[in-house]
């Protein structure tokens, strides 16, 4: 056994599964096993298999397969759900399995003495065979169910992964956890075959399943830690979500871009800044979608392409609603200056959601983006897991620095704090608020931007009107207060006098 | 029932090893006592063709496989446990010789 020199710094070797190098710093430790532990469905199976198709795919590193479970027929055929042709590369050389899977009739009767070494030798010809540098291992606790003797399966597994190290490959195992928290492995397995632990997890939460992943020990190296979640595509295979690993790296613009409301960028101070994130929110019907109407408008009269995402309204809805407010949005999409994308919030999971708005956005390429509304994601995930979506979600339009408009419901009709809010606020650079007022027997609307990162903006509460011509911001609302809590008092014109007396010397 | 027919054996083993020294020499006895010579072994070393190790699907070893007659079946370790094997072969139908109750 060499000596590693401590001086040198372990390698790693980037795994092509999205967000996984994120986290991991750069990947696998390189020439090392790692050991990837989880209950039954937690993705382990396809963690080893995308391991080596990424390997392929991305970088032509040939891979080898050991299973112990399901037969190669079975893996090959699961695998092409998520089009990764295992019999194409097998034909060019660039996997091999070797298939150690228990078929019926197979059971061997044990008399006497006997090591593992076939295997070994049989995993060996196949590096050697294909030139591998990857290699997975599919599950070491299924080993234990083959022979009677764990402690000679023990002592065996400890001889491979020492083999392993030897020719140099990059190795991942799986092995089975019986509780999400809890022993990290059945059989004891992480003491002995890895320097490396992974943790995936199913966890069921509040009725939803949350799959995360977690970085459990990487021996000499660094990694990110904690949980992050991750969902399991059928053409992609694990997509991580390396929320907190995202950088805070984007640039930061003093470019202006109209809202799409003249009185509202003078509100602003000129308009939105190009990079900036709009926080919209209010009570049901107070707005909301019209000011992302406005703001897709506003972008369209500068040629400027949108993308919305619209997680309460209906296609039709939205092209009548906003037909009413005088945008044709079916003429912005002929002209490729709109994009709508409508979905329910129930139909996926936050994961999925979310890496399906950055495809779009991604693919669509938009110089803005809206979203409405946010809060109707709460319904679909956990607090926590909604938190994530949105930190992410908000990372994801920083990034491509262009004005992003998300929409909160408030849970009341008459204003009030929001879980999106509270989430959100401290992440939006612009944060307006939409409220009823109760005027003398009549409902009308209130605006104010509450909030602008970077620029002077305007104080007032004013009143805005909706006509078939779309917003119209008009004057500040004068002796009225508790507007923004919901609570609107009037004040009669001595009273108002006196109050702004006080505060004057 | 009288089995006329020669039956065939594979052992795989990897390289030289003591416990695959003492798989052959315990099959011989077996060969001897149990199948009455009627039996023909070739041994088969992983690490010279592992493509046959793959075809039998062999993970341990020593591992005996019968090729011939049928059912086929795997015994691993170093046939070390005659009383075990002298009762799977009376049960697999490869002892022609009419009384096995006698040592």
């Amino acid at each position: 056994m060499s000596i590693e020199n401590p001086k040198i710094p372990v390698e790693k070797l980037s795994t092509g599964i999205e967000g996984f190098d994120l986290i991991s710093q750069g990947g696998l430790p390189k020439g090392r096993t790692t050991l990837i532990t989880g209950t039954a469905g937690s993705a382990k199976t396809v963690f080893a298999a995308q391991f080596l198709a990424e390997g392929i795919r991305k970088t032509d590193e040939p891979g080898v397969f050991v299973t112990f479970e399901e037969h190669p027929a079975e893996i090959r055929k699961n695998l092409l759900s998520m089009n990764w042709n295992i019999a194409e590369w097998e034909e060019r050389g660039l996997w091999r399995f070797v298939d150690a899977s228990p078929q019926p009739g197979d059971e061997a009767i044990e008399s006497g003495e006997f090591d593992l070494g076939a295997l070994l030798a049989r995993i060996e010809h196949a590096v050697r065979t294909v030139n591998a540098k990857r290699i997975s291992i599919d599950s070491l606790g299924a080993v234990f169910t083959l022979f009677s003797n764990a402690l000679l399966v023990r002592s065996e597994l400890r001889r491979l992964s020492a083999a392993l190290k030897g020719i140099g490959v990059t190795a991942v195992m799986t092995a089975e956890r019986t509780q999400e928290f809890g022993e990290i492995a059945r059989f004891g397995v992480e003491e002995f075959v890895a320097d490396n632990v992974i943790i995936l997890r199913n966890v069921l939460e509040a009725e939803k399943r949350r799959r995360t992943i977690e970085i459990l020990k990487f021996r000499g190296t660094t990694h990110q830690k904690g949980e992050y979640p991750f969902t399991v595509l059928p053409d992609q295979g694990i997509i991580i979500i390396p929320i907190s690993a995202i950088e805070l790296k984007q640039r930061s613009s003093a470019m202006r871009v109209p809202s799409g409301s003249p009185e509202m960028d003078r509100m602003c101070g000129g308009g939105f800044f190009r990079d900036s994130l709009i926080l919209v929110s209010g009570a049901t019907g107070c707005g909301k979608t019209l000011m992302t109407a406005e703001f897709i408008g506003g972008g369209a009269k500068k040629g400027e392409k949108s993308l919305l995402f619209a997680y309460e309204e209906s296609r039709e809805q939205l092209l009548r609603n906003a037909h009413g407010w005088g945008i044709d949005f079916e003429a912005l999409e002929q002209d490729n200056l709109l994009r709508m994308v409508c979905a329910y919030p129930e139909s996926a999971g936050l994961e999925d959601h979310l890496i399906a708005i950055k495809r779009e956005i991604d693919a669509f390429k938009p110089d803005r983006v809206a979203v409405d509304s946010v809060s109707a994601m709460e319904r679909v995930g956990t607090d926590r897991g909604f938190r994530e979506f949105i930190i992410s979600l908000a990372s994801f339009v920083k990034h491509r620095e262009i004005p992003g408009m998300f929409t909160a419901t408030t849970a009341t009709l008459m204003g009030g704090p929001s879980v999106t809010e509270s989430h959100f606020s401290s992440i939006t650079d612009t944060i307006i608020l939409l409220r009823y007022v109760e005027m003398l027997g009549e409902m009308r609307r209130g605006v104010t931007v509450l909030k602008m990162r970077g620029s002077m903006h305007e104080k007032d509460i004013r009143e805005f009107t909706i006509s078939d011509k779309g917003m119209h911001i008009g004057k500040p609302f004068r002796n009225i207060i508790g507007i923004l809590t919901g609570k609107p008092e009037y004040l009669n014109i001595d009273n108002a006098d006196r109050l702004s007396g006080m505060f004057q010397d | 029932m009288n089995d006329t027919s020669v039956h065939q054996y594979r052992l795989y083993v990897v390289g030289d090893t003591p416990a695959g020294q003492r798989a052959r020499d315990n099959f011989k006895i077996i060969q001897e006592v149990i199948l009455s010579g009627n039996a023909e072994l070739e041994v088969v070393d992983v690490l010279k063709s592992p493509e046959r190790a793959e075809m039998d699907r062999i993970v341990a070893v020593p591992a005996l496989v019968r090729i011939e007659p049928p059912p086929s079946f795997k015994i691993i370790g170093d046939l070390s446990d005659s009383a075990h094997l002298r009762s799977f072969f009376a049960v697999a139908g490869g002892n022609d010789s009419p009384q096995e109750d006698g040592t």
